[in-house]
């Protein structure tokens, strides 16, 4: 259970603490990736959020909510890192750095390597296609509350403020969206819930 | 206030006789509970159904899971390589053996400051004995031979370079060598009187030297700050010729702190100047502290 992984892992165990990163890894990774919009920085950025939680680990009051406080810290820091690149003066020789090395994972995504990602980060697709044609499909105030609360980490009171509507109507709508995403992408298999 | 909003939509007749959570009110606010969206009080309550209740912790692992599931279908991410863990396991480990060896490092400086700390009070507390001990012994002027001090040129004749038979000759850089003659009965010196130029020879093991010259190392830095001379930044080239105080007592070529050291150190090891009964009565300096160059 994963309460118990939690408490075990603030205790120092590493290997309820490698079962929690097993299992969150991908959301984190979606989050960062959402974020940054690039393969390398996502992942560095990955790796970041689980070491920070790891460290922090002994102040989370509640383990049962593990899920949403390292959700909170994975917003803040792809938040701080956003706002750090968007002000980054690159040097001409870690662009070209960067262009070489999307290339080669390119070639190496070309050539069917298993890790390699599916669409090659930093490029105008990668920017376009993040979002999920899952997401996209649904009906736009849905699709809005889903992407503003988990995409992009927002609490309630921060959507009211932004789309206008209240508490109450969020969290319907979330669930709401939650249960559409379910049943679309169960059926097609890609969704392995319980 | 979007927690007590949220709560509020739990109607009251959901709760339970004991005012805890029933199953259906728990349903309705373990989505609230799992985006830390709901206000204190009713996650106490709802923590203690979850802990009774098996059913409603299954409820909520199968949310848990949906809520990473969702995330993960909301942005069409590339695979994650199989290593991925093991580097996150790794950084972790390495965080945490850096931790572990700095909480080590800080262990240590501390019991360090602890031990200097009780050095020096140790060193206060002998300090302050031999100074009770000694103070009966003869003023400086007085003082047997085998003192570190040393005349420079022609001393006068009430300060002479004495140097008793069988005192050690190794504690004392003798010039110039001159006869061995019986060197007259010493006079304690009188206020008013012109001071010896005395010289304090930098050796590998410091020689003992008298109170008076550490008054005039207090002088000179008393001096030094009246002028606004910043001790560190001083330089024995730049002792004004006609100094009559010490400029540099260890001869490091710099006028710092360890002077002072060093000068503690030569003090502990020296015998005082006159009796405390004699600077009582008036007729001699109470301390080292009436030093000429404190007045000066």
């Amino acid at each position: 259970m994963e309460t118990h992984l939690v408490t075990l892992a603030s205790g120092g165990n590493l290997k309820a603490f490698e079962e929690l990163v097993s299992r969150y890894q991908r959301a984190v990774f979606s989050i960062a990736l959402y974020k940054s919009r690039n393969y390398f920085d996502a992942e560095d950025l990955t790796q970041d959020v689980f070491l920070a939680a790891f460290r922090a680990l002994g102040t989370l009051k509640t383990p049962e909510s593990f899920g949403a406080w390292l959700f909170g810290i994975a917003y803040n820091r792809c938040h701080k890192w956003y706002r750090r690149e968007r002000t980054k003066v690159l040097k001409f020789q870690e662009v070209r750095d960067r262009v070489a090395r999307e290339e080669r994972l390119r070639v190496r995504a070309t050539q069917g390597g298993g890790a390699a990602p599916a669409v090659a980060p930093g490029s105008a697709a990668a920017g376009e296609s993040h979002v999920s044609e899952a997401l996209l499909r649904l009906p736009q105030e849905v699709r809005e509350t889903l992407r503003l609360k988990y995409l992009e980490g927002l609490s309630y009171q921060e959507i009211e403020e932004r789309l206008g509507i209240n508490a109450h109507r969020i969290d319907y709508l979330i669930r709401k969206g939650k249960q559409m995403l379910r049943e679309r992408l169960g059926r097609r298999g890609d969704l392995g819930m319980p | 206030m979007k927690d007590a909003s949220l709560g509020s939509s739990v109607d009251s007749s959901a709760l339970g006789s004991a005012g805890g959570f029933d199953c259906a009110a728990a349903r309705a606010v373990l989505h609230a509970f799992l985006e830390r969206e709901l206000d204190p009080i009713r996650v106490r309550l709802l923590q203690e159904h979850l802990e009774a209740c098996a059913a409603c912790r299954d409820d909520e692992e199968d949310l848990k899971l949906e809520r990473i599931l969702v995330l993960e279908a909301s942005v069409s991410a590339p695979r994650l390589s199989d290593s991925f863990t093991g580097k996150v396991l790794a950084k972790v480990e390495k965080a945490v053996r850096l931790a572990e060896r700095s909480r080590r490092r800080r262990r240590l400086l501390r019991l360090g400051g602890m031990a200097a700390a009780l050095l020096i009070a140790a060193g206060a507390v002998l300090w302050s004995v031999a100074r009770r001990e000694h103070a009966g012994r003869p003023p400086l002027a007085a003082a047997p031979a085998g003192a570190s001090t040393v005349v420079e040129g022609n001393p006068p004749a009430a300060h002479p370079p004495a140097a008793a038979p069988g005192a050690p000759e190794s504690a004392l850089e003798a010039v110039p060598s001159a006869p061995r003659v019986r060197p007259p009965p010493p006079v304690a010196p009188r206020r008013g009187d012109p001071l010896p130029a005395y010289e304090i020879r930098a050796r590998r093991t410091p020689a003992p030297v008298t109170f008076a010259s550490f008054g005039e190392v207090l002088g000179m830095f008393e001096r030094l700050d009246a002028e606004g001379i910043d001790p560190r930044a001083w330089q024995p080239e730049r002792a004004r010729p006609d100094d009559p105080c010490r400029p540099d007592p260890n001869r490091d070529g710099k006028m710092d702190p360890s002077d002072v050291a060093y000068s503690c150190q030569v003090l502990l090891s020296s015998p005082p100047p006159c009796s405390l009964e004699a600077a009582e009565a008036g007729s001699e300096p109470k301390t080292d502290c009436d030093e000429h160059c404190l007045r000066a």
